[in-house]
């Protein structure tokens, strides 16, 4: 968080950025494995890699390193099975995010 | 400075604009490849750009690629934005003109010490355009005057006579000498000399039209190409640069000198078989004819001898006007 510099104005812009893309690219990686599409898939999980990673949220962007690799190989099964440990760890982080952007506006 | 900015992913630009924001640099921030090559070739564009390596539309390679093809404008210094795993696909993108590169999530130190880098490179870069630029004018320019220097002057008046007989138009050529001034030397010294030369140079120069030519052609000689050139207005425009000279003295500093010029002057179109040389000589002659009819006027050079400014043009002559 050094690239932060200690500005919690500025913390809650960039949650509430990721809160809104990870929605999005979440919605976009279900759509994308429903049809197949993997090189979406890859690019999806390459977006959410980025910002997880801009976050320090090293372990769920270790997960979308590995998605994104999965499905750019296209290979189904494991990049099934990443997504769902990746919308799991997501579920995890999201409350916490929420706590902090709730705590900004009290 | 100006940055730009070409990230796809919001937080990741967010990040950046601020980080660059809070180290004095104006941020133009874009989505993706094609927005930011838009950014990149506008006049004015900043010349810093860091780019991310995937986005829609145009990657940052492909950015890269873009605008090393284009050379014309000043040097943009490239930085491009990659994850970690990525290593591989360093060489390709240094390949495709990358200055540089970044991996993210991006150290704030690092991100600022690469910055300093290319303004290192765009400073050496601005000296040497520079020094090129003011090379490039010594070697074609008189170094007194600043007007074109004799080896310019005659090719320039060269490709324009050669283009007026495609064109079927005229330039005319004016040989223009600064009477008796061997005597403002000896009388006023020759740094006032240098004065009235400047003078003169700058007088001509601001008498004709921004397509017209004006070099130094010797000492005291000046040779005046008009380009596109009515013929039949061609004498009222060098006796407009007679009367330029003539018509008040130069404030010099120490006291006003006056000075008068003759001119002669040969048409392209009066002489469609000769020479560039030959139309030069045809100019002399006519300048020696001005000297020699007590110089500050005009003489015309015609196949058919030297005439005075009145004279009418040969009928026979056919002149196409533009």
């Amino acid at each position: 968080m050094e690239r932060l510099d200690g500005d919690q104005e500025f913390l809650r812009e960039l949650l509430a950025i990721f809160r809104e893309d990870v929605r999005v690219n979440l919605e976009k990686s279900h759509g994308a494995i429903g049809i197949g599409d993997y090189e979406q898939l890859s690019r999806a999980a390459h977006t959410m890699k980025g910002m997880l990673r801009n976050l320090s949220i090293d372990a769920a962007g270790e997960t979308a390193a590995a998605l994104e690799t999965a499905a750019r190989e296209s290979r189904a099964g494991e990049s099934n099975e990443l997504l769902q440990k990746l919308e799991k760890e997501l579920e995890e982080i999201l409350p916490e995010v929420e706590a902090q952007l709730a705590g900004v506006r009290s | 400075m100006r940055i730009l900015v070409a990230e796809d992913d919001a937080l990741s630009r967010t990040l950046l604009e601020r980080t660059l924001q809070r180290a004095g640099y104006a941020v133009i921030s874009v989505e993706n490849g094609a927005q930011a090559i838009a950014e990149l070739v506008k006049q004015d564009a900043p010349r810093l750009a860091l780019l991310d390596w995937i986005m829609p539309e145009m990657d940052g390679v492909e950015v890269c690629r873009e605008m090393r093809r284009r050379k014309e404008q000043a040097y943009t210094y490239l930085i491009l934005l990659s994850s970690r795993e990525s290593k591989e696909d360093i060489v390709a993108g240094l390949e495709s003109g990358a200055d540089d590169y970044l991996t993210k999530p991006f150290n704030v130190d690092e991100l600022k010490a690469r910055l300093r880098t290319g303004h290192r490179i765009l400073e050496l870069e601005d000296h040497l355009v520079e020094a090129r630029e003011s090379m490039r004018f010594q070697a074609t320019h008189d170094l007194l005057t600043s007007l074109w220097n004799r080896g310019v002057i005659i090719e320039l008046m060269s490709h324009e006579i050669m283009r007026s007989r495609r064109e079927r138009s005229c330039t005319a050529v004016m040989m223009c000498d600064i009477d008796h001034f061997k005597s403002v030397n000896d009388q006023y010294g020759h740094a006032i000399g240098d004065e009235v030369l400047r003078e003169v140079a700058r007088r001509l120069h601001n008498s004709v039209r921004s397509y017209d030519m004006v070099g130094r052609y010797g000492g005291e000689e000046f040779l005046v190409a008009l380009n596109k050139c009515n013929p039949g207005s061609a004498v009222a425009r060098a006796e407009n640069l007679r009367e330029k000279i003539a018509g008040r003295p130069i404030q010099t500093a120490n006291k006003p000198v006056s000075v008068t010029i003759s001119v002669g002057l040969a048409l392209s179109t009066e002489f469609p078989e000769c020479t560039i040389e030959e139309i030069m000589h045809q100019a002399d002659m006519a300048l020696y004819a001005a000297k020699a009819a007590g110089r500050n006027c005009v003489r015309v050079a015609r196949p058919s001898g030297i005439g005075t400014p009145t004279e009418e043009q040969p009928k026979e002559t056919e002149v196409l006007t533009p």
